[in-house]
C-alpha cells in the first residue's frame, strides 16, 4: 500500500491516481487552483448568473440545493447577499437530521428569508431504502446521496427554474477534475460518482418489496425536459475560493450552531451535521471497504489548506480512523437488523487491496508504518 | 487539405487499465469512471463518430471487474461483464453499446489483430506506434481493410520549434519531423491521420495551430485534429483558419451536460459548415 506523499489518502481511495512521484490526483488539482484569478472568475459568475435573472420577477432565479450545514450557509449568503438572487432553497430530507441541524436549517431560511422545498420521501421507504442500500450497495446512505442529486433536478424541471448553484466542487478532493476546468453537474456524474452505477430498478426487488411509486423521488428528469428548461448545475467552489473552515465562520455570523457532543470517528466539529451517519457508520463502512475513513478526508483537507502538517494529519488518522461509533447502535434499531448480520455484511464488502486475515483477524497497512517499508 | 465537405466533431474516449481517464500532456492521468457510462451519454448526444482509445500501461490488454470496485458498477449498461475479458470481447461488448460509427485504438500490432478489432464491431482502426515502426503495417491494413478504416495517430512534441513525432504513448522521442511521417503515412495507404499534440493535451488552452497548419496543408488525406480544446471557441478559431475535415478532444465533452450538442449548437450560431 502507498500514500500520497503530501496528504494521507492511500492509493486505493475512491477515484485517486498518483503520479510519478507518489502524490495524488487531489494534491496536485489543488496546487492547480495557485494560478486561478480569483477576481476573474468571480467577475465570471457575476455576468454567467446575469443571464439568468428573472427579468420580470415571475419566477425564482435559482435553485440552491442545501442541507442546512456551514456550507449551505455559505451558498446561501453569497448567493442572496452578494449575487442578489432570488433563490429557492431545496432540501432532500433523508430522515438522518439530528436536531441541531434541523434547527440550523430553519434558522438559515429565516435569516436569509428564503422560500424553502423541503422533500420528505416517507419513513417506511427511507427504512427499506437503509437496509437495501447497505445489502445492494455496503451503503446505508445510498438514498440520501440519490436524493440529493435528484430531488434538486427535478424541482429545476418542474419549477422551470435552469439555474442551479451547487456549493462546493467535491470531485477536485480526490483530484478527478482541474478547478480550471469548470466542471458543471452532469447525469454521469451523477449516476456514476453519486449513485455509483445503481439504478432505481435495483431497488425494485423482491425483500423490501418496493415499487415504482414508492421512488418517484429517485426518477431523474429526462434529456428532452432537462433540453426544455435548459437546467444548468453549476459549482461556486469554481468561482471562489473554498475553505470549509471559513465558511464555517461565516456560518456562525448567521447563528450556524454545532452539536455539544463531538464526533467519534473526526476531529473537525462543523461538518456533515445534516446526516446523522454520514460521519458515523456510514462513514465506518468506507473504513471497512477501503481501510480510510472521515479523519483521512478532513485531514487531508487540512494539510492541502495548511491547517495541518502531515504528521499531525498521519495522527488524527490513526485516532480516528478506525473508531466504531455508537450511530450504529442507534442504525440497527431503526432498521431492525442484529449486530451479528451487520458485521457478517462487512465482511463480504472488504477491498482484497486493503484487507488481509491474520489469525483470523482482519488487518492492513497503517500509514503510520509506512516509515517500515522505506527503511533500510 | 482543407475540407469542402461538412467538419465533423470527433470525441475520444482514453481507456486506461480498465476505466476512462482524462489525460494531461500524456503525463497525468485523471479518473473518469466506468468504460461505459459516457459511451452511453454519447448515445444520447447524437455523436458523428467516437475514437476510443486503449491507453493502458499494461501492456496487454486489461479488464477486470474487480477494478469497478472504486468506481460506478453498472452504469450505462446493461451487464457489466464480472470476469477478465479479453479485449475482442471487449470492443464486443463496446460496439454492441454503442451507436455510433466506432473507431478503436491501441495496441494493434499486427493484421490479425486489426481484423479481430474489426470483426468484433469497430468500424475503424487506429494504429501508431507499431505503424511508425514497421510501415509495411499501413500498407497491409489498407490493403486487406481499405483506407478508409485505417487512422494513422501520430503524437508530436515541440522541440525548437520542431514538431518531433514521439510513439509509445509519447515516452518514445523517433526524431522524425512530423511533416515527413505524414507524408509517409499517406502514401503507405492511411486513409486519415490523427494528430495530437502532446504539449497541448489536456491544457485546455486551444489547437496548436502551427501543428494544425502544417497538417492539414500538406496532406491530401483527411486531417482530425486534436489536442488543447477547452471551449467552444477554441473549435471555432481552428475551423475559421484551417477548416479541418475533422476536430476531436477527449475532456471537454466530460465537462458539462449535453456538451456536444452546445459546442455544435454554438459554432452553427456562427454559420460555420459543421455536420
Amino acid at each position: 500500500m502507498r500514500w500520497c506523499k503530501k496528504c494521507v489518502y492511500p492509493e486505493v481511495a475512491v477515484d485517486f491516481t498518483f503520479d510519478d512521484q507518489g502524490v495524488c490526483s487531489g494534491c496536485l488539482s489543488k496546487s492547480d487552483t495557485k494560478n486561478i484569478d480569483w477576481d476573474k472568475e468571480w467577475k465570471d459568475l457575476v455576468n454567467l448568473v446575469e443571464k439568468y435573472k428573472s427579468k420580470d420577477s415571475s419566477n425564482y432565479d435559482c435553485i440552491i440545493p442545501v442541507s442546512g450545514g456551514k456550507d449551505s450557509y455559505f451558498q446561501t449568503y453569497i448567493v442572496k447577499e452578494k449575487l442578489k438572487l432570488n433563490p429557492l432553497l431545496v432540501t432532500y430530507n433523508g430522515h438522518n437530521y439530528l436536531d441541531i441541524a434541523l434547527e440550523n436549517l430553519k434558522n438559515m431560511r429565516e435569516i436569509f428569508g428564503c422560500d424553502h422545498y423541503f422533500f420528505t420521501p416517507s419513513r417506511d421507504v427511507i427504512i427499506k431504502m437503509n437496509r437495501l442500500g447497505f445489502k445492494l450497495t455496503g451503503d446505508m446512505n445510498w438514498h440520501n446521496h440519490a436524493g440529493i442529486v435528484t430531488v434538486p433536478i427535478i424541482v429545476a424541471a418542474k419549477f422551470k427554474i435552469p439555474l442551479i448553484i451547487w456549493g462546493e466542487h467535491t470531485l477536485d478532493i480526490n483530484g478527478k477534475n482541474f478547478l480550471s476546468e469548470k466542471i458543471e453537474f452532469t447525469k454521469r456524474e451523477r449516476d456514476e460518482s453519486f449513485l455509483r452505477g445503481y439504478k432505481m430498478k435495483d431497488f425494485i426487488e423482491k425483500t423490501e418489496k418496493l415499487t415504482r411509486k414508492d421512488l418517484q423521488w429517485l426518477q431523474y428528469p429526462s434529456d428532452d425536459e432537462i433540453k426544455e428548461v435548459g437546467v444548468r448545475g453549476i459549482y461556486l467552489g469554481n468561482y471562489l475560493k473554498w475553505d470549509g473552515n471559513h465558511n464555517f465562520e461565516i456560518a456562525k455570523k448567521f447563528g450556524f450552531k454545532t452539536p455539544l457532543k463531538p464526533f467519534q470517528r473526526t476531529y473537525r466539529i462543523a461538518s456533515n451535521l445534516d446526516d446523522r451517519y454520514e460521519n458515523g457508520v456510514h462513514d465506518y463502512l468506507k473504513y471497512v471497504k477501503f481501510g480510510y475513513g472521515r479523519a483521512t478526508d478532513h485531514a487531508s483537507r487540512d494539510i492541502r489548506l495548511g491547517k495541518l502538517t502531515r504528521k499531525e494529519g498521519i495522527e488524527m488518522v490513526k485516532k480516528y480512523d478506525h473508531v466504531i461509533s455508537e450511530d450504529l447502535y442507534h442504525w440497527l434499531e431503526y432498521v431492525k437488523m442484529s449486530e451479528k448480520d451487520f458485521w457478517e455484511h462487512c465482511d463480504t464488502l472488504r477491498d482484497k487491496r486493503v484487507w488481509r486475515k491474520e489469525n483470523d483477524v482482519w488487518v492492513k497497512d497503517n500509514i503510520w508504518d509506512e516509515w517500515k517499508k522505506n527503511a533500510p | 487539405m482543407k475540407s469542402n465537405l461538412k467538419t465533423r466533431l470527433i470525441p475520444i474516449l482514453l481507456y486506461r487499465d480498465g476505466l476512462i481517464v482524462k489525460s494531461r500532456q500524456f503525463k497525468l492521468f485523471q479518473t473518469v469512471g466506468n468504460p461505459f457510462a459516457q459511451v452511453a451519454r454519447y448515445n444520447k448526444w447524437d455523436l458523428d463518430e467516437l475514437i476510443y482509445l486503449n491507453i493502458s500501461k499494461n501492456k496487454n490488454f486489461f479488464y477486470d471487474s474487480d477494478i469497478q470496485t472504486t468506481s460506478s458498477i453498472g452504469s450505462g449498461i446493461e451487464i457489466l461483464p464480472k470476469k477478465k475479458i479479453d479485449v475482442y470481447e471487449f470492443v464486443k461488448l463496446l460496439s454492441k453499446n454503442c451507436f455510433m460509427p466506432l473507431t478503436y485504438g491501441g495496441g494493434i500490432d499486427s493484421v490479425e489483430i486489426a481484423r479481430k478489432i474489426l470483426k468484433s464491431g469497430a468500424d475503424k482502426i487506429c494504429i501508431n506506434s507499431h505503424a511508425f515502426k514497421d510501415n509495411k503495417f499501413i500498407t497491409d491494413c489498407a490493403k486487406e481493410f481499405g483506407s478508409q478504416a485505417v487512422i494513422v495517430s501520430i503524437d508530436c512534441k515541440k522541440k525548437l520549434d520542431k514538431n518531433i513525432v514521439f510513439i509509445e504513448g509519447g515516452k518514445l522521442d523517433t526524431g522524425m519531423d512530423i511533416l515527413e511521417w505524414i507524408q509517409k503515412a499517406e502514401a503507405l495507404g492511411a486513409g486519415e491521420i490523427l494528430v495530437n499534440s502532446i504539449d497541448n493535451d489536456g491544457v485546455g488552452r486551444g489547437f496548436d495551430e502551427n501543428l494544425c497548419k502544417l497538417s492539414i496543408e500538406k496532406t491530401n488525406i483527411p486531417v482530425i485534429i486534436c489536442g488543447g480544446a477547452g471551449q467552444a471557441e477554441h473549435f471555432y478559431d481552428i475551423y475559421k483558419k484551417f477548416k479541418p475535415h475533422a476536430m476531436s478532444a477527449a475532456n471537454i465533452f466530460q465537462f458539462t451536460e449535453n456538451s456536444y450538442q452546445n459546442i455544435k449548437t454554438e459554432l452553427k450560431k456562427n454559420k460555420l459548415n459543421i455536420r
